[in-house]
């Protein structure tokens, strides 16, 4: 699944960006990365010696998340990186805990899901409030 | 943010002292260049981003944009999407779809977890929206349709759009301006009201 997001080489990525999508992942496709919500919210957790010896995008990302909450998505728009590249990196450094995920309301998030993967009543009353209000 | 032990395991680390919104999410879909990222725009708190997916041998020479050229000469691979901040910490992002039927196959890491989804419909290009209805349809996914008023002018009657379509009666079908905000936001209360219908109908 992951590949289809351009984790592999390909000939139109070298016009993109600098480094194939695959070295930036170091090869690797995760398979827990496959599954985190793009909507999910990362937020840097770490102190400035982190940033020694990781690699320019995975300080990208933790500079962009730092002191505030930035999807998977944004993530992957600001760094002009694909998003399945994103997820690797994302997961990579909460494994390290450099940073954290939030997923609370996505599809992970059990309570605000129900069993069948619908979301809750009361968080939608919420959410149309929300909009109705705006 | 600082002062959290950055060496604690994130499972058992003590919880922040602000707490992360809650994340939801509607899909925007529709034909190529009906008007997606607008209706974004209209009411997203940040200017539309663009995240790309890199393709691969699925989008070699098989490109057809066919008779639009006049609107918008180019797309890309990518997904454009916003951002609303709603109040009691929940942020609503608005995710568009690929613009063509090519990339269908990214549809099902979009919608998941998704309240439900607006298709955008252009009466003068109607079959652009049949792969978005018959997918959402097919998943079950709540979703409304929303005619866009190119130029602030309706030239169909909904109910010939509806049976044009084939929609039944359950499915909402309304005037939409992607450019006006207050049309964006009837077309997302459409939605969530009919994610809320379905479950009090269970």
């Amino acid at each position: 699944m992951a590949d289809l997001y351009g984790t592999q080489a390909d000939d139109d990525a070298e016009d993109t960006y600098a480094v194939r999508p695959y070295a930036v992942t170091g090869g690797r496709v995760s398979a827990a990365s496959a599954d985190l919500p793009m909507e999910a919210l990362v937020e840097a957790s770490f102190s400035s010696e982190a940033l020694r010896g990781l690699t320019p995008e995975k300080k990208k990302i933790l500079q962009l998340a730092t002191g505030q909450y930035q999807s998977v998505a944004e993530l992957s728009a600001h760094t002009r990186l694909p998003l399945g590249v994103v997820r690797v990196l994302v997961t990579d450094l909460a494994e390290v805990n450099y940073l954290r995920i939030h997923t609370g309301g996505t599809a992970q998030d059990a309570s605000t899901h129900d069993e069948s993967g619908g979301l809750s009543l009361s968080l939608l009353e919420s959410v149309l409030d929300g909009i109705a209000a705006l | 943010m600082a002062s959290q032990p950055s060496d604690a395991p994130v499972a058992t680390a003590t919880p922040p002292v602000h707490v992360a919104p809650t994340v939801v999410k509607i899909v925007i879909a529709g034909g190529f260049a009906v008007g997606k990222t607008t209706f974004i725009g209209s009411i997203s708190d940040i200017d539309p981003l663009n995240t790309e997916a890199a393709m691969t041998e699925h989008s070699v020479g098989v490109d057809d944009a066919g008779g639009v050229t006049d609107r918008k000469t180019t797309t890309t691979v990518a997904m454009d999407f916003g951002r609303i901040a709603l109040p009691g910490s929940l942020w609503l992002y608005l995710f568009g779809t690929p613009g063509q039927d090519r990339f269908l196959f990214m549809w099902d890491d979009l919608v998941r977890g998704a309240i439900g989804a607006v298709v955008l419909v252009d009466t003068e290009r109607l079959d652009q929206c049949f792969p978005a209805v018959d997918y959402f349809e097919g998943r079950g996914i709540p979703f409304v349709v929303g005619v866009n008023c190119f130029d602030g002018v309706a030239k169909h009657q909904l109910e010939d759009v509806r049976e044009a379509l084939g929609l039944g009666p359950e499915t909402p079908l309304m005037y939409t301006d992607a450019r006006e905000k207050s049309a964006t936001k009837q077309a997302l209360i459409a939605v969530v009201q009919l994610a809320m219908k379905r479950i009090k109908d269970r």
